[in-house]
C-alpha cells in the first residue's frame, strides 16, 4: 500500500468528513416490470393455495369448514400483504455505480444496503429467466469471495443496461486484478 | 534432503496398497457388524454358516482386487509445462484431476492411526475451486510428502507472486521460492495436562449430548433384534429409581467424554513458526499438520472463559478463505495457548501491534430488546396460568418468574456491556460474549463488502445493523446509531478501495 495514504489518515477523525458518502448517492430505481414479475409469482402461489382450499371444501366433512374459513381469511390477509410488500419492495429498491464500487439497496420491511468495491468483485453475470425474457428485463449478479451474504443480485434491469454495466464492472475488475 | 522427481506420473508408496485394503475392510466391517452380532447370538445351522463364510471370502477377494486396481490406477505428477498438479484415479472409469498451481491454497498432512502404524502420510492439496475442494494422496513416505508439499507450495507461491507483480511492482516482500527448512523461530507445545485442564473447564453438555446420541444410535441398530433391545430397555428401570444419582453419573461421564474428546482432538498440539509459515500439528486419531501463511488468514478469533482465563488457556480460531458457504469447515482451531503465545501468533499474522482508535457500542435499545424478547415466554406462560390458576400456586410461579427475570437481566446486561466494536486504521475488532469471551480480528483490507440493514421500526430511532463481509466469514454488529457509523463505513470503503494489497 502507498505509505502516503497511511500518513494522511493519522488524522483519523478529521479526514472522515471529507470522504465521499455512499448514503447520499442517488439510486437508480429498478424497473416496474419487475413488479409485474413479483406479482405474477405471488398470484401463482395464491392460486395454488386457493385450489388446496377448494379441494378441502369439497372433500372434508362439514365440521372442518369453520377451520377452512379461518384459513381463507389468513391466506387472503397474507396475499394482500404480499401484494403491498412487492409494491413497496420495488419502490424502495435501487442501485448505483460509483467510480470505485457498486451500491445496492433492497427491501421494505427489512431494508438492506450492500456496498461492494470493484476491487473485491470476483465475477459478474447477467441472468434472464423465461418470465424475464417476456418482460424484457434481466438480473445482474455480482459475486464476491465473501460468501452469499455479500453477493449482490439486482433484479429488474433493462437487458442492455445490465450488459453494459456488466462490461463496465468487468473492465474495472480487470484494472484492479 | 533426498531428491525426488515428480514430473513423471507415479504411484503412492507400496504400503499404500495395505492402507487401501485395510480401509475397505474397515468399511465392510462397519457395515456388517450387525450381521456379525446376529451370527454370534443366534443359533445357525451348518449350511447357512457355510454360505455366509463363502460369501465373506468372495467379498474379501473382490475388495482385494478392487484395492489392487485402485492402487495401480492412482497416479500423480507435477506438470511443469501446463503449470498444474495432475492426479489420475478410478477403478472402472478414469478421473483426471488437474489443479493449476495458482489454485492451490494449502498443502497439509494428515495421518490416521493406521497410517501412523505403517509410517506414511496423507498429503492433502486444498484448492480455491468450489468443487473438488481437496485432493488427497493417502500414502507417501515422510520425506517424499515433505518434498512434495514444499514444492507445490513454492510453485503456488511463485505463480501468485508473478500474478501480483503484474499489478504492482513495489512488492518488497516477495517470497523466495527455495524451501526454508531451518530451525523454527519459536515453537510451543501444548502438554497433555493442559488439554485435560481444558477439557475439565469446557462445556460438559456436549459430552452429555454425545452419550445421548450414542444411546439412540445403539438403540436404532438393535431395533430389529428384539432380545437385545429388551436388554437395553431394562436399565431404565434402575435409572428411574435413583434419578439424582443418574444425573450425576451422566454429568461425570459427560465430563470424562469431554476431556477425552479434547485430548484425542488436540493431542500433541505443536506450533512451529518458521520464516514465512506457521506450522500447526495436532490430533491423536487423525493427526494433521497445517502450514499457515499470514497472507491467507482472513479472520482471527480469540476465545476464553473466565476460568480458562485464570489458567492461561486461550483458544485461537483461524479462518482461511473458502469458496464454500460453510465457513466453519475451513477454520483451524488451536486451543490451550497462554497469552504470550497468542500475542506471538497475532504478531506473526499482523506484524504491527493493534491499537484501537475508538470503540462503538450498541444502542441501549438493544438491551431493552433483548430483555423484552426474553420476557415473551414468561408472558405466554402467565396467560396460560390465568386460565388454569389452580394448577400451580401463585407464590411458586412468582418465585420462579422473578429468578428468571433477574437471570435474564443480568445475562443481557453483560451481553450488552461486552458487545463492542473496536476500530483502528487497519483493523476491526469485535468484542463479545458473556461466559465465553470472544475477540474477532478482521483486517480492513480483507473486507469484501459492507452491508447496512435497517428494519422499518429502527428508522424512527435512526438505528442500523452492520455486517462486515470477509472471505473467512461475516462479522455482524447490531443496533448502532446511523449517523455515528456512517462516516466509519465511508472510511472503511475508502480504505478497501485505495488498497492494492492482495487480500489473498
Amino acid at each position: 500500500m502507498d505509505p502516503i495514504t497511511a500518513e494522511e489518515f493519522s488524522n483519523f477523525e478529521l479526514k472522515v468528513v471529507s470522504l465521499p458518502r455512499f448514503e447520499e448517492v442517488k439510486l437508480h430505481p429498478i424497473s416496474k416490470k419487475y413488479l409485474v414479475k413479483l406479482q405474477v409469482g405471488t398470484t401463482l402461489s395464491f392460486i395454488f393455495f386457493a385450489v388446496g382450499i377448494f379441494l378441502g371444501y369439497t372433500f372434508l366433512p362439514a365440521e372442518f369448514h369453520s377451520y377452512l374459513f379461518w384459513a381463507i381469511a389468513l391466506i387472503l390477509l397474507l396475499f394482500v400483504w404480499s401484494i403491498f410488500n412487492n409494491v413497496m419492495y420495488v419502490k424502495k429498491s435501487g442501485y448505483a455505480l460509483r467510480e470505485q464500487d457498486i451500491i445496492f439497496k433492497r427491501g421494505f420491511l427489512f431494508e438492506r444496503t450492500t456496498v461492494v468495491p470493484f476491487n473485491r468483485i470476483q465475477h459478474v453475470t447477467v441472468e434472464r429467466s423465461f418470465l424475464d425474457k417476456m418482460l424484457n428485463i434481466a438480473t445482474l449478479k455480482v459475486f464476491t469471495a465473501g460468501g452469499s451474504g455479500s453477493d449482490v443480485s439486482i433484479p429488474g434491469i433493462k437487458p442492455e443496461t445490465a450488459t453494459s454495466v456488466k462490461e463496465e464492472i468487468s473492465g474495472r475488475i480487470y484494472n484492479h486484478a | 534432503m533426498p531428491d525426488f522427481n515428480f514430473s513423471e506420473p507415479q504411484r503412492q508408496s507400496g504400503v499404500g496398497l495395505v492402507l487401501i485394503f485395510a480401509t475397505s475392510l474397515y468399511h465392510i466391517g462397519r457395515n456388517l457388524w450387525v450381521v456379525v452380532f446376529y451370527f454370534a447370538f443366534k443359533e445357525v445351522d451348518q449350511r447357512t454358516l457355510f454360505f455366509a463364510g463363502a460369501g465373506l471370502m468372495l467379498l474379501l477377494l473382490l475388495s482385494l482386487a478392487y484395492s489392487i486396481i485402485y492402487f495401480l490406477n492412482f497416479k500423480f505428477h507435477i506438470d511443469q509445462k501446463n503449470e498444474e498438479f495432475v492426479l489420475q484415479k478410478g477403478v472402472f472409469s478414469t478421473d483426471v484431476i488437474n489443479i493449476p498451481f495458482r489454485k492451490i491454497q494449502q498443502v497439509n498432512f494428515r495421518r490416521n492411526i493406521l497410517q501412523r502404524i505403517i509410517g506414511v502420510y496423507s498429503v492433502v492439496v486444498e484448492t480455491a475451486g468450489s468443487q473438488d475442494k481437496e485432493v488427497e494422496i493417502k500414502a507417501l513416505s515422510e520425506e517424499k510428502a515433505n518434498v512434495l508439499a514444499e514444492r507445490l507450495m513454492a510453485l503456488a507461491e511463485e505463480e501468485r507472486a508473478e500474478a501480483a507483480a503484474e499489478s504492482y511492482l513495489d512488492d518488497s516482500e516477495l517470497i523466495s521460492p527455495e524451501p526454508t527448512k531451518a530451525l523454527p523461530q519459536w515453537e510451543h507445545k501444548v502438554s497433555l495436562w493442559t488439554l485435560v485442564k481444558l477439557g475439565l473447564t469446557s462445556n460438559y453438555l456436549r459430552g452429555v449430548g454425545i452419550i445421548v446420541a450414542f444411546y439412540f444410535t445403539l438403540r436404532e441398530q438393535f431395533m430389529f433384534n428384539e432380545d437385545l433391545s429388551a436388554q437395553l430397555q431394562e436399565p431404565q428401570v434402575y435409572f428411574s429409581q435413583g434419578k439424582y444419582f443418574f444425573i450425576i453419573f451422566l454429568l461425570l461421564v459427560g465430563m470424562l467424554l469431554t476431556v477425552g474428546e479434547t485430548v484425542v482432538k488436540y493431542f500433541g498440539l505443536h506450533l512451529q513458526k518458521y520464516k514465512d509459515t506457521l506450522q500447526v500439528e495436532m490430533g491423536l486419531r487423525n493427526n494433521t499438520k497445517v502450514n499457515l501463511k499470514s497472507s491467507r488468514i482472513q479472520l482471527l478469533q480469540v476465545l476464553t472463559n473466565p476460568i480458562q482465563k485464570k489458567m492461561d488457556l486461550f483458544q485461537v480460531k483461524i479462518s482461511l478463505a473458502s469458496s464454500e458457504n460453510d465457513l466453519e469447515k475451513n477454520q483451524i482451531k488451536v486451543v490451550g495457548l497462554p497469552p504470550h503465545v497468542v500475542e506471538q501468533v497475532k504478531e506473526y499474522f499482523y506484524q504491527s501491534k493493534i491499537r484501537e482508535n475508538f470503540r462503538i457500542k450498541p444502542s441501549k435499545y438493544l438491551l431493552f430488546k433483548k430483555i423484552s424478547r426474553g420476557l415473551i415466554p414468561l408472558v405466554i406462560i402467565s396467560a396460560f396460568l390465568f386460565f388454569y390458576v389452580q394448577l400451580v400456586t401463585l407464590s411458586w410461579f412468582l418465585g420462579i418468574a422473578s429468578v428468571y427475570i433477574v437471570l435474564l437481566s443480568v445475562y443481557n446486561f453483560f451481553y450488552f456491556k461486552n458487545l463492542q466494536l473496536g476500530i483502528s486504521e487497519e483493523f476491526l475488532l469485535r468484542h463479545s460474549g458473556v461466559w465465553i469471551q470472544k475477540e474477532e480480528y478482521l483486517e480492513v483490507f480483507r473486507l469484501q463488502a459492507v452491508s447496512v440493514s435497517q428494519p422499518l421500526w429502527y428508522k424512527k430511532r435512526g438505528l442500523v445493523n452492520l455486517t462486515f463481509h470477509s472471505a473467512g466469514g461475516d462479522i455482524g454488529f447490531p443496533m448502532v446509531k446511523k449517523e455515528e457509523v456512517q462516516p466509519i463505513l465511508n472510511y472503511l470503503l475508502y480504505k478497501i478501495e485505495v488498497t492494492e494489497k492482495a487480500w489473498m
